[in-house]
């Protein structure tokens, strides 16, 4: 049933409202997950992806067969990894080899883990992690080495960053460490998923050759996370905001929350958005990769919704207040406007751009870098989608370096040229002569047959006007026509 | 995560480069002067701060605030071997902008005997011309010196034979300034455009892009030829040039504007504000001017080595004969450029976002209209016309990545550090303006 609050949100926003309706009526998923020839154990799987993902659960369960199963296995694995992790009340004695081991125990038949606090709130997944073990043994191969690899590597990551004291005590430091904790945390999800697609050979193979494509796609998403979450993390006393950054604002990061502080926190939290702009473009590089619609769907949602929350939290003091996300009826619009093609995308990112633009204020120390970055974007999806017809310039050029065209020196007067001006000095005034002449002779003609324009100039003074609009409302008055000469003559 | 996946450092600089001797055409003017300056491992930072250490540009009215670190030049820019290049300037009158180890020569580019002079004397490997009237001079003079002199320069420096002290030494290289604008109409939008594009001849609203047109044109055709005794040729075509010494260029007008503009003023926008536009900071544009010479003093060299008329060079490699786009590779919303230069200059709260006014497009040129018809009436000139307008709300920006891939050309110094140096230079200028004036009323 929903809220109050949210019907009268509709009414005021019928647009948005138009696009869940849209969503919800007309959006044909590219493959349906085909139950009648599911074993009971992946519906078990199925039944975990829904419940530990909000916002992936949709798009994987819309994914190609061929990909369907092992991206969702890889999905509930790293989760799993990931309860493990964020859960405070296991020792980081006892986390840290878990940590390491956890792809080892991919193949370990009926592996599951009861160690979690009981408000954890995954915990479940992993008291019943044999059934993604059973079924992680079915798959390909390929699939399997791709996933154990990024698992062993996100775990040893995860591994070092929980025995690692200065993190957990003062947070990230620099912007570099910044892009690393990223990387470990999203950058390797890129990198499993891009090898799977070029495995499936529904991506381009030339992804795999710009792997910091990948990195960037995985960064892009959890950067904007991290720039949404400030608030929440800062309760759970978590810091990822790299003090590289907030040291040029604020010289404690606690100061960023008080609410005397928040141009401040404005600034810091702009020039945040600012680092995560910088992988914008190289995401639609990214996109540009993919060959199948499904996957492109799965890779695009995520991106563009990133897109719209960095617009939505850029230069917002709400962001400090409380936790803001888009609406449900946006997030309907980018989904639609995000299962097409690249170049529905490019036109999100460049409204949205431009959303970040118009908020953007010259008192920000990062006024013209945000700017510049918004302008990147937009160069670069003018290079894969020009708006001008580049084949016939190119053409016009090359005939014009054949004929020698333009060689010729001009044969530019200056007399002349200015002689063309002051021509058209001549017309214009000539014209606006004519119209002084014909509204003038009207004019007298009008005075002559009686026009009482005293009684017009009086009823269009300043202080008649409170007058003239009542006449206007009420029908029986006299009424003033534009045509006051026929007013006069009735 | 690999560890070269997020260097976004500049690559080391490369060893030195040997250019001969090089004689800069208009070296006393704003490009020509940034070009001796470069040439010559930066003199203008030793003269400025003693140290050459790192300026910091403190601007605004709360200090600090926009606090800006100018790094050095001569430590970010590829360095010139000084043993294995000496610099010499012409220029009409050779009195202001000076540098320590350039030879100063005085000379008429439309003139060739007074250019053959300096040549006898200079004996150059390379001629780098910079020289041009600002966009909006006489039509006469935009025609005398940017197509006669430049066909006037080519062929004196093609024509060794006429001063050549041993007869045999030749001038090698000849790389010419021409403008991005040779490729636009002055009133269409223009997105990341390339070198592809045809010259846009006859320019009915820009004399001045059809001269650099017409000059380039011919500059190119004489690539190599034996009338110009096998002389390389290029091209550099640079767009909105910003930095220290612009006296008329677009950092300049905006300076100038947010010295004496009323605050309203300020505040207006002329069209929606969504054009790019692109600056190039005077560094980078004579970078890609030096890269573009060694790239032709090499191709030189391999024509003469090979025998082979082109050298064996694959023409997508090749720089002879060719022109050069050159950008910050970053193209900014034009006024946004605006609004940053208005609040760096001090004019704190403009350009807040509910307090900016911006005018339809439409309505804009209808004023523009107006100005023009009152200037004409007066006899005097307004600071708004339909040019301007036009300029200010259309697109206009190119893609560099011909100069890039050809001549391994890098922005070192990005838009916003060459805005800002503009901005410090502006102030020092108005400064020492008023210093001066005041020192006259003393000695009155």
């Amino acid at each position: 049933m929903p809220s109050a609050s949210s019907v009268v949100y509709y009414l005021t926003h019928p647009g948005e409202l138009r696009s869940i309706i849209q969503w919800k009526t007309w959006h044909n998923a590219v493959h349906e997950r085909d139950e009648t020839k599911e074993t009971e154990n992946q519906k078990k799987c199925f039944h975990y992806l829904n419940k530990t993902s909000r916002s992936f659960a949709a798009v994987i369960q819309e994914l190609h067969p061929e990909l369907l199963m092992p991206v969702c296995l890889f999905y509930l694995i790293l989760r799993g990894l990931d309860t493990i992790e964020d859960d405070t009340s296991i020792s980081a004695k006892k986390k840290e080899p878990t940590l390491r081991n956890f792809y080892t125990y991919l193949e370990l038949d009926g592996w599951n883990y009861t160690e979690n606090r009981p408000e954890e709130k995954d915990r479940d997944l992993l008291v019943n992690f044999d059934c993604v073990v059973r079924e992680f043994k079915q798959q390909k191969q390929e699939y399997r080495d791709i996933i154990a690899d990024i698992t062993k590597r996100m775990g040893n990551g995860m591994a070092d960053y929980c025995l690692n004291a200065e993190f957990n005590e003062k947070g990230v430091d620099t912007i570099r460490d910044y892009d690393m904790y990223c990387y470990y945390v999203a950058g390797l999800v890129g990198e499993g998923l891009t090898s799977m697609f070029v495995e499936s050979k529904f991506g381009n193979p030339a992804l795999l050759d710009r792997p910091h494509l990948q990195v960037s796609m995985g960064l892009f998403l959890q950067k904007t996370n991290i720039i949404r979450d400030i608030k929440e993390d800062f309760e759970d006393n978590r810091r990822f905001w790299p003090r590289e950054i907030w040291s040029n604002h604020v010289d404690n990061f606690s100061d960023l929350l008080k609410p005397e502080n928040r141009e401040i926190a404005l600034n810091c939290s702009s020039e945040m958005v600012l680092n995560a702009l910088d992988h914008a473009d190289e995401c639609l590089f990214y996109l540009a990769g993919l060959r199948e619609q499904s996957v492109f769907n799965f890779c695009a949602i995520p991106q563009s919704m990133a897109i719209a929350t960095l617009a939505l939290c850029f230069r917002n003091p709400k962001m400090f207040e409380r936790n803001v996300k888009i609406t449900k009826g946006e997030a309907c619009q980018l989904m639609l406007e995000s299962t097409q093609n690249l170049q529905v995308v490019c036109d999100v990112f460049k409204k949205y751009t431009r959303i970040i633009r118009r908020k953007n204020v010259p008192q920000d120390p990062n006024f013209l870098k945000i700017s510049i970055a918004c302008g990147k974007i937009e160069q670069f999806i003018e290079s894969i989608f020009p708006s001008a017809n580049v084949k016939e310039i190119v053409a016009k050029g090359e005939l014009q370096r054949k004929l020698g065209l333009g060689a010729v020196a001009p044969k530019k007067d200056d007399k002349k040229d200015d002689a063309q001006w002051w021509d058209s000095l001549y017309l214009f005034l000539m014209v606006m002569g004519l119209i002084v002449v014909v509204f003038g002779s009207m004019t007298l003609t009008a005075w002559a047959l009686g026009a009482r324009f005293d009684l017009i100039f009086k009823d269009l003074m300043p202080s008649n006007w409170g007058q003239l609009k009542q006449e206007f409302v009420s029908h029986d008055g006299p009424r003033i026509t534009s045509s006051p000469v026929a007013h006069q003559e009735l | 995560m690999p560890s070269t996946l997020y260097e976004r450092e500049l690559p080391p600089l490369p060893p030195p480069k040997k250019l001969g001797t090089v004689l800069v055409i208009g070296g006393c003017g704003f490009l020509g002067r940034s070009v001796v300056d470069q040439l010559l491992n930066f003199p203008s930072e030793k003269q400025s701060s003693q140290t050459a250490q790192t300026q910091s540009a403190s601007l605004g009215p709360n200090k600090g605030r926009y606090e800006y670190n100018l790094e050095p030049l001569s430590t970010r820019y590829p360095p010139i071997d000084q043993a294995a290049t000496t610099v010499h300037a012409l220029d009409l009158r050779c009195t202001k902008n000076r540098l320590p180890g350039c030879t100063y020569h005085e000379a008429d580019i439309t003139d060739a005997d007074q250019l053959r002079t300096v040549f006898k004397t200079v004996q150059p490997d390379v001629v780098i011309n910079t020289a041009s009237p600002q966009f909006d001079a006489p039509h006469a003079i935009l025609r005398k010196v940017n197509i006669d002199g430049t066909k006037t320069l080519l062929d004196v420096a093609g024509n060794h034979k006429s001063w050549s002290k041993d007869g045999d030494k030749r001038c090698r290289a000849f790389v010419h300034t021409s403008s991005s604008s040779v490729i636009h109409d002055a009133q269409s939008d223009l997105k990341n455009a390339d070198e592809r594009w045809p010259y846009h001849v006859p320019n009915k609203n820009e004399f001045y892009s059809e001269t650099k047109a017409v000059a380039e044109r011919m500059v190119l055709a004489a690539n190599g030829g034996e009338d110009v005794g096998g002389m390389l040729t290029a091209a550099v075509r640079p767009a909105g040039i910003t930095g220290e010494g612009d006296m008329g260029g677009i950092s300049y007008s905006i300076c100038k504007t947010a010295a004496v503009a009323p605050g309203w003023q300020l505040n207006l926008q002329l069209g929606e504000g969504d054009n790019l536009f692109d600056t190039t900071y005077v560094g980078n544009v004579v970078l890609g001017l030096l890269l573009v010479a060694e790239g032709l003093l090499t191709t030189s060299r391999r024509v003469g080595e090979s025998g082979v008329k082109d050298g064996g060079i694959l023409e997508h490699e090749r720089i002879d004969g060719e022109a050069f786009i050159v950008t910050n590779d970053q193209p900014c919303y034009f006024w946004e450029i605006t609004r940053f230069m208005y609040s760096r200059m001090g004019r704190e709260g403009v350009g807040a976002r509910d307090k900016v006014w911006a005018l339809p497009q439409d309505f804009a040129a209808l004023i523009g209209g107006l100005s023009e018809i009152f200037g004409a009436l007066t006899g005097r000139k307004g600071k708004i016309n339909r040019q301007t307008v036009k300029y200010s709300c259309i697109h206009r920006y190119y893609s560099c990545e011909k100069l890039k891939r050809r001549c391994g050309y890098i922005p070192v110094v990005g838009v916003e550090e060459g805005l800002m140096r503009s901005v410090k230079w502006f102030r020092d200028w108005e400064e020492n303006e008023a210093a001066k004036q005041g020192q006259e009323k003393k000695t009155q």
